[in-house]
């Protein structure tokens, strides 16, 4: 995965979906050999706070796909003038995954997560994990800048990523489903067109091989050299070409 | 790609495949093959011939081997999301194949 906020996005995204039994998680019931240990209220703010994070992953969804396929509408999806078949183009779906991410970020009742949200951390770790990947999403906006744009990706390069946002979009459906028996959980809008709609593009633009170029693209703390003298610690391994302190 | 690859790829698509020959519902059987569809999904054109012989035992010792070879691919390079996709559609075709 290009740049830290997307490896850090899909890490969180395949622990969460690897842990089932969430009542039981949450401090709810579901075993008899573990105590409840929270609240139906508090079950409930927790089911909000990880809506807000979950809010916080389809705008950075939704905003990814604008930036990758900014001129995809669903006039591309007409029937060509021509017979001759041409490329698969991932980019004509992308517009109807799109209305189905606006619908649905523009019909969820939750906000966005503030500041402290996404920066304290939180006990649960099932509700951790939800602040990372919301974390990532937020800070995946500085991607737009480091490579991650339509103007600077080329045709396998954008099928790549928009496959990629798929499989961000289709995990916040799974887990919407499972994680329903939350007290008071609000489950995502038409979740289903949803799903069916990233599956779709996840398909067409796996018509063409990924492209790994991509990469070397995205976001990435800044490194520098170190100036001055060495110190103590100064190892054979780090030398320049194995000359002696 | 490796042989030991290849080889564990083979042996997920074959138990995917033959749990969708045994399911007992058709949207079984569909959810099945969709989860079949996915992992080819992952693997593009990279995918080989599945083994298409009867295997001698039931669906959940099936089911069984088909997670494990889905899980023992995320070592050879598969993705851990799409690995976690890919079991979640299983889960979801086991759950319309319940008697």
């Amino acid at each position: 995965m290009y740049g830290e906020n997307g490896a850090l996005l899909r890490a969180e995204l395949s622990a969460l979906l690897a842990q089932h039994r969430v009542q039981l998680r949450l401090g709810g019931g579901g075993s008899p050999s573990v105590p409840v240990t929270t609240s139906r209220t508090e079950r409930e703010e927790i089911g909000k706070q990880i809506r807000r994070y979950r809010q916080s992953v389809l705008c950075g969804a939704s905003k990814h796909s604008r930036a990758v396929a900014p001129y995809a509408s669903g006039q591309a999806l007409t029937r060509a003038a021509h017979p001759i078949p041409t490329a698969p183009d991932a980019t004509r779906r992308t517009s109807v995954a799109r209305l189905a991410l606006d619908h649905t970020v523009d019909t969820s009742s939750a906000r966005l997560p503030e500041l402290h949200e996404l920066v304290a951390p939180q006990e649960l770790p099932l509700v951790e994990h939800w602040r990372q990947a919301a974390r990532g999403a937020a800070l995946g906006e500085h991607d737009f800048a480091a490579g991650l744009h339509h103007d600077s990706l080329d045709v396998p390069q954008v099928h790549t990523l928009i496959s990629d946002i798929a499989a961000v979009v289709r995990a916040l459906v799974i887990l919407d489903q499972r994680y329903r028996s939350i007290p008071s959980w609000e489950r995502l809008h038409r979740a289903e067109r949803l799903g069916w709609s990233a599956l779709a593009c996840a398909l067409d633009s796996s018509l063409e091989p990924p492209s790994y170029a991509i990469d070397a693209l995205g976001w990435r703390a800044p490194t520098n050299v170190m100036p001055g003298p060495a110190g103590p610690d100064y190892s054979a391994s780090s030398r320049p070409n194995g000359t002696s302190p | 790609m490796l042989l030991a690859h290849a080889v564990l790829l083979t042996e997920a698509r074959s138990y995917v495949a033959a749990l969708a020959d045994n399911a007992k519902t058709l949207e079984a059987s569909s959810a099945y093959d969709l989860a079949l569809i996915e992992l080819d999904l992952v693997h593009g054109d990279g995918a080989f011939a599945l083994d298409a012989t009867e295997h001698a035992v039931g669906r959940d010792a099936l089911m069984a081997l088909a997670i494990s070879a889905v899980e023992r691919l995320t070592t050879y390079g598969m993705d851990a999301l799409q690995s976690e996709l890919l079991l979640a559609s299983l889960e979801d075709a086991r759950a319309l194949d319940m008697p």
